[in-house]
């Protein structure tokens, strides 16, 4: 009895899981719309930031030079995740696909971050602060803790 | 007491609540309660769901051993009649509030429970996001004591399955505040959105499964301001819905803290023991240095109107 009840329910849920599913993520376009839009987005997370964003080309991306480091925004699902890069977070920095600046981070729970880039010398310009991040950094250990 | 029937009933009970989920994600769809549901993030409740139910399968007779032991070596009886089931219903929620706590408060077990809280949204499918190594974090032995004093596994499992069942509802953002006497005895949606959020003045806090009174006496708790709408998740953004990244990934972070070199013995287990987000430096971000953090900010704040405003 139980079984057949935990099957049907089970059956139910994930029929209903799969078509809520199909619903919801249509409806997903927020982009960012400017530097100052990442900026704000950024705060929420950290308030007193103070700096200068360049949003990704797809506006679901930005990188922040901020006063005291390196930021980044990135969309996850319907939320904003921000990120200030902390001294060894950043393992590597590559182009990949000629347009697209991919971070390396040492972060299992945010491994990668992916910044399409048109224009080159924006590109340019972050991928030698960037670099020089890493280089600074050095062998230095980071903080990676989560907790709520 | 026919205590395997009402086992049985409790179970349906659970499963029967799990309809709850589309019910909410479809209303919310609609707009009509507030509640807010992200595709990627439910199909990742589902995913990390699957994992915690087959390690739960597999090793379950962890946890039934070490009950069972302890209940061998018993000092009484108790029978299965109402009013020991009243005595053990809240003395498991004891057990569940200090379990709860300690969950937080110290890594390694933190490494277990930060599945539960890595959701960045907060609905009735974030009861499916459970961790996949309570078995093994060593904190089941916190079932030792009632089984020693002699609460059969059938009751205490019983009252800790009716604990679970009540806890289902307040993962919801639907409910607002509920009547005084309630939210003072009870733990509430209001709460429980506290104790999932990552905003620095609500860290740590509200620990209860049902009753408040815990929070209350063991100062943890913390009530849910207007003016500060919880912010669900982690203090530290999680960017994957991966499950196994989600399920694992404080225990990588443990692992690469553990390889520095030259770390002393009392640096490890701090790493290791210590409260998430400890470091040897004192610069960790932990609870106590965010909070701290915060709340200069806010009278950095209060101080730059009061000036402006004169």
């Amino acid at each position: 009895m139980e079984l057949a009840i935990a099957i049907a329910v089970n059956v139910v849920l994930g029929i209903v899981l799969l078509g809520m599913f199909v619903l919801l993520r249509s409806r997903d376009t927020a982009r960012l719309a400017s530097s100052d839009d990442a900026l704000r987005l950024f705060r929420q997370r950290f308030p007193d930031a103070v700096g200068v964003a360049t949003v990704a080309t797809d506006g679901q991306c930005a990188l922040l030079a901020l006063k005291d480091g390196i930021g980044l925004l990135h969309r996850h699902g319907r939320r904003w995740n921000s990120r200030k890069l902390v001294p060894g977070e950043l393992s590597g920095v590559a182009v990949t696909g000629g347009d697209t600046i991919t971070l390396a981070l040492a972060d299992f729970g945010w491994p990668r971050a992916h910044i399409r880039m048109d224009d080159p010398d924006a590109r340019s310009a972050w991928l030698a602060r960037l670099g020089a991040f890493a280089a600074a950094s050095g062998q230095a250990h980071p903080a990676v803790t989560r907790h709520a | 007491m026919p205590d395997a029937a009402l086992l049985r009933a409790v179970t349906v009970a659970q499963l029967l609540l799990l309809l709850l989920i589309p019910i909410e994600m479809l209303l919310a769809s609609r707009s009509r309660i507030r509640a807010e549901y992200d595709a990627r993030d439910t199909l990742a409740n589902v995913g990390v769901s699957v994992g915690s139910i087959f390690f739960w399968g597999t090793l379950s007779w962890i946890l039934l051993g070490v009950v069972a032991l302890a209940y061998q070596h018993r000092r009484w009886d108790v029978p299965f009649v109402w009013w020991t089931f009243l005595i053990a219903f809240v003395a498991e929620d004891l057990r569940y509030y200090w379990w709860h706590r300690i969950s937080h408060r110290s890594r390694w077990f933190w490494a277990s429970h930060v599945v539960h809280h890595s959701s960045q949204h907060f609905n009735l499918s974030t009861n499916l996001r459970q961790s996949w190594t309570s078995q093994f974090s060593g904190l089941i032995l916190m079932n030792v004591p009632l089984a020693y004093l002699g609460f059969s596994p059938a009751l205490t499992g019983l009252a800790f399955s009716l604990n679970l069942l009540y806890q289902f509802w307040i993962h919801t953002e639907a409910v607002g505040r509920l009547p005084r006497w309630f939210e003072w005895l009870l733990n509430t949606p209001s709460h429980h959105r506290v104790h999932h959020a990552s905003n620095a003045r609500y860290l740590d806090a509200n620990y209860a499964g049902v009753f408040m009174i815990w929070d209350r006496a063991f100062g943890s708790f913390v009530p849910e301001q207007d003016e500060e709408p919880a912010r669900y998740g982690l203090v530290r953004d999680l960017d994957t819905f991966n499950p196994l990244r989600i399920a694992l990934h404080e225990y990588v972070g443990i692992a690469r803290d553990q390889l520095q070199p030259r770390l002393s013995w009392a640096e490890r287990l701090g790493y290791l023991f210590g409260p998430p987000g400890w470091r040897p430096d004192g610069l960790g971000h932990t609870t106590a240095a965010l909070r701290a953090a915060d709340s200069a900010r806010r009278e950095r704040q209060t101080v730059e109107r009061a000036a402006s405003a004169a």
